[in-house]
C-alpha cells in the first residue's frame, strides 16, 4: 500500500501542468533525435542536458527521461520508412518493417510499434515500481565495500558484453576511469592531472566528453550526401486491423518479458533485446514462416522489447545507482549534476523526486503513443532535409550544448578533442560503451574503495570477509575470466551493434 | 548479420584482425601512446602519495589504473603480433573502414576556428560564419537557404536561449560589436 501511496503522490507531481509540458517536450525532442541520422540516444541526451539546467531537479530529470525513451521510438520511424535504423536497437525492425512499407502498410507497422512500445514501456515501469522499495531497502543495508563490489560487477558485465575483444573493452573502461580522475581528488582535495590549469580543477566536462565521443565522432566518421526519400503514409493507412492486433499480441507479450528481463542486466543493450525478441518470434511465432516478408510480429516483438528494455534498465539505476547502459550513464550524470545521487538513498532523501520521475514514465508512455502516430508525416518531412544541412545544424547544437554547461569555450575544445579520440577508437574497433560507464562511475567507485580501505585500516581482506561483497566480486571475476574459461558467448551478443 | 541467436565459440580473445598498413600503423601508434600514458599516470600518481595514515592516498587508484592500462596495452600488442604471424586470422572484420579525411578535417578545423573566435566575435557572428561555411561552401546550398538557416542558427538561437531559457550565449568581446547587440 505504501508503494501505491508513493506512486499516487508521484503521479500528482508528474501530472502538474509544468511537468506534463516538460515530458511532452522531452518525448518530442527524443523522437526527433531518434529520427535524425548521425546522432544516437547517448549524444542526444547529453546534448539536451543544457536545456534542463535552469529547471528544478524533478522537471529536469522528467524531461531527460522522456528524451531517453522518445529516442527509442524515433529510431523505429526511419527503420520502417527508409530501411535505415535511426538507432542501433531498431536495426532488426528494418527487415519486416520496411517490407511492410513496400506493401503499403507502413502506417500499420508504425502504429503497432507505438502500441508495443507503450505496452512494453508501461509494464517495465510497473516492474520498476514493484522493485523500487525492496531493492532500495536492500541497497540501504550495504556498505562501501559492497557498493564497490557492485560497481565492479556492473563494469565487468559491460566489458564482457561489449565489442569483440575483451582487451579492447577493458582498455576503454580504464580510459574512462582515468579521465574521471582529472580534477580535485574527492577525498583528500588534492588536484590531479590538471597540468596546472585551473579549468581542469573541476574535472573534464562530462557532457563535452559524451558529445565528442558519440556525436561528433559519428559525424566525422560519416560523410554522406543527398537526401532520404521517405514517403509518409496517410492517416487512414495508420490503423491496424483486428487481425494485425490479434497477431501482434503474443509478440508484444514475449517482447515485454525479454526486454524487461534483459534491461535489468548491466551491459545488455536494447539491440540484444530486440534481436532476441525477433529470435523468439522465429522460434515460437505462429506465423514464423512469414517473418522477413512483412510479418507484423517482426515489428511488434523487437519494438516492444526495445522499449521494455529502456524502462527496465532504469531499475538498477533507481535502486542501486548502477547505470546499465551508456545512455543510462548519461542520465545518471544528469542526476548528479542536479545534486541527486541515484540509488537507495534517492528514495530516502528525495522520495518525492524519485516517485515523481517514476510516475512520469507512465505519463510519458501515454504521451508517446498519442504524439507519435499522428506526427509520422512531420518526422518523415524532417528526413527529407539533405544530410549536409542536418549535419551543419547538429554541429551548431553540439557547440551550444557543450558551451552552456560551464559557459566555457574550453569545453568546446574538449568536445573537439574527444570527437577525434572517438573517431580513433572507432577505427581501432575499441568499444565506447565501457568508457562512458566508467567515466560516470569512476569517482563513486574510487570513493567507495577508499572508504572501504579506511574503514578496514588498509586491510584488503575487507572485500573477502563480507559475504555479499565476496560473492559479487567472485561473480565479477568469473565474468572477467569467462574468455579464459572458453565459455560460450551467444552470437547475438558478439554481433551487438551497440557494443 | 545472423538473426537467429545462435551460439558461437567465445575464444579468450578473437585473433587480432589483419589490418591494412595504415590501420596497422594506427594500431601500433595507439599501443605506444597507451603505454606512454600509463607511464605518465604512474609517475604522476607516485608524486600524489599512494598511501596516507588514513588509508589510500590520492595517487592510489590512478596508480593501479596506470599499471592496468600498461599491461592491457602490452597484451593488445602481443595479440596483434600473434595475429600478424597467424595468417588464418581472416574471419573477423578488420578495424573500421577508412574515414573521409577531407570531411573530418573540414569539420574539425571549422570547429576549432569557431571555438577560437567565439569569445572575441561573439556567438552570433562566429556561428553565422560557421554555418555559412558549411551550408554555402561545403554543401553548395543556395544563398537564400544558407543565409536563412545561418541567421536562424546564430541570431535565432542566441535570442531563443536568452529569452526562452534564460541562458546567455557569449556576446562579442569587441565593444563596438557588443554595442550592436552582437
Amino acid at each position: 500500500m505504501d508503494v501505491l501511496a508513493d506512486l499516487l503522490g508521484g503521479l500528482s507531481t508528474a501530472l502538474s501542468p509544468q511537468n506534463l509540458l516538460y515530458a511532452f517536450i522531452g518525448c518530442l525532442l527524443g523522437t526527433l533525435i531518434g529520427v535524425l541520422p548521425g546522432i544516437g540516444p547517448v549524444a542526444g541526451v547529453a546534448l539536451l542536458i543544457p536545456l534542463t539546467l535552469n529547471l528544478d531537479p524533478t522537471s529536469a530529470i522528467i524531461m531527460l527521461a522522456a528524451i531517453f525513451y522518445g529516442t527509442q521510438y524515433g529510431g523505429t520511424i526511419t527503420s520502417v520508412l527508409l530501411n535505415t535504423p535511426g538507432e542501433a536497437a531498431s536495426a532488426i525492425t528494418t527487415i519486416d518493417g520496411y517490407a511492410m512499407t513496400r506493401q503499403g502498410r507502413a502506417g500499420v507497422a508504425l502504429t503497432i510499434a507505438a502500441l508495443g512500445s507503450f505496452v512494453g514501456g508501461t509494464v517495465a515501469t510497473a516492474g520498476l515500481v514493484l522493485a523500487a522499495k525492496p531493492l532500495g531497502d536492500l541497497g540501504l543495508r550495504i556498505g562501501p565495500p559492497e557498493f564497490f563490489a557492485l560497481m565492479v560487477l556492473g563494469i565487468s558485465l559491460l566489458v564482457a558484453l561489449a565489442g569483440r575483444s575483451m582487451t579492447k573493452a577493458l582498455i576503454s573502461g580504464v580510459l574512462g576511469l582515468l579521465i574521471s580522475m582529472v580534477g580535485i581528488d574527492p577525498v583528500a582535495g588534492a588536484p590531479r592531472f590538471t597540468f596546472g590549469s585551473e579549468r581542469l580543477l573541476d574535472g573534464i566536462s562530462f557532457v563535452a566528453v559524451i558529445i565528442g565521443l558519440f556525436g561528433l565522432s559519428e559525424i566525422l566518421a560519416t560523410a554522406k550526401g543527398g537526401t532520404a526519400h521517405a514517403v509518409a503514409p496517410g492517416l487512414r493507412a495508420l490503423l491496424p486491423g483486428r487481425a494485425d492486433l490479434r497477431r501482434s499480441a503474443p509478440a508484444i507479450a514475449r517482447g515485454t518479458g525479454i526486454g524487461f528481463a534483459l534491461g535489468l542486466v548491466p551491459g545488455m543493450t536494447g539491440s540484444v533485446s530486440s534481436l532476441l525478441a525477433y529470435g523468439a518470434e522465429r522460434k515460437f511465432g505462429r506465423h514464423r514462416d512469414e517473418l522477413g516478408s512483412g510479418a507484423v510480429e517482426g515489428v511488434a516483438g523487437p519494438e516492444t522489447a526495445n522499449n521494455a528494455h529502456a524502462n527496465g534498465a532504469l531499475v538498477p539505476l533507481f535502486t542501486l545507482g548502477i547505470p546499465a547502459s551508456p545512455t543510462i550513464a548519461v542520465l545518471m550524470g544528469a542526476f548528479l549534476q542536479q545534486g541527486l545521487t541515484p540509488g537507495p538513498t534517492l528514495f530516502a532523501e528525495h522520495a518525492d523526486v524519485a516517485w515523481g520521475i517514476i510516475a512520469s514514465l507512465f505519463v510519458g508512455n501515454v504521451i508517446l503513443l498519442v504524439l507519435n502516430v499522428p506526427l509520422v508525416r512531420v518526422w518523415t518531412s524532417i528526413l527529407r532535409i539533405p544530410y549536409p544541412v542536418l549535419t551543419a545544424l547538429i554541429l551548431t547544437f553540439m557547440v551550444v550544448g557543450t558551451y552552456t554547461i560551464n559557459f566555457s569555450v574550453f569545453d568546446v575544445f574538449v568536445m573537439v578533442a574527444f570527437g577525434l579520440l572517438g573517431l580513433t577508437l572507432r577505427r581501432l574497433d575499441i568499444p565506447l560503451a565501457p568508457l562512458v560507464l566508467t567515466l560516470v562511475l569512476g569517482p563513486l567507485m574510487e570513493r567507495s574503495l577508499r572508504e572501504s580501505l579506511e574503514l578496514s585500516q588498509g586491510d584488503l581482506t575487507v572485500f573477502l570477509t563480507r559475504p555479499i561483497c565476496a560473492v559479487l566480486l567472485v561473480v565479477a571475476l568469473a565474468i572477467a575470466a569467462s574468455p579464459l574459461l572458453r565459455l560460450r558467448k551467444p552470437a547475438v551478443l558478439a554481433a551487438d551493434p551497440e557494443a | 548479420m545472423s538473426h537467429e541467436p545462435a551460439l558461437a565459440q567465445h575464444a579468450p580473445d578473437p585473433p587480432e584482425p589483419l589490418a591494412p598498413p595504415s590501420g596497422a600503423r594506427l594500431r601500433t601508434g595507439a599501443q605506444a601512446v597507451l603505454v606512454a600514458l600509463s607511464v605518465y599516470v604512474a609517475v604522476e600518481s607516485l608524486g600524489l602519495r599512494l598511501w596516507t595514515s588514513f588509508g589510500p592516498g590520492p595517487g592510489f587508484f590512478p596508480f593501479v589504473l596506470a599499471i592496468a592500462l600498461g599491461l592491457l596495452a602490452i597484451a593488445w600488442f602481443v595479440q596483434s603480433v600473434r595475429a600478424g604471424r597467424d595468417k588464418t586470422a581472416g574471419g573477423e572484420a578488420a578495424e573500421s573502414e577508412g574515414t573521409d579525411v577531407r570531411h573530418a578535417a573540414a569539420v574539425l578545423g571549422s570547429l576549432v576556428v569557431l571555438a577560437a573566435v567565439m569569445d572575441l566575435l561573439g556567438y552570433q557572428i562566429s556561428v553565422f560564419l560557421f554555418l555559412m561555411y558549411h551550408l554555402k561552401w561545403r554543401a553548395g546550398r543556395s544563398w537564400v537557404l544558407s543565409l536563412a538557416l545561418s541567421l536562424a542558427g546564430s541570431a535565432g538561437i542566441f535570442y531563443g536561449f536568452a529569452h526562452g531559457l534564460m541562458v546567455q550565449l557569449p556576446p562579442s568581446g569587441i565593444p563596438f560589436l557588443a554595442g550592436w547587440g552582437l
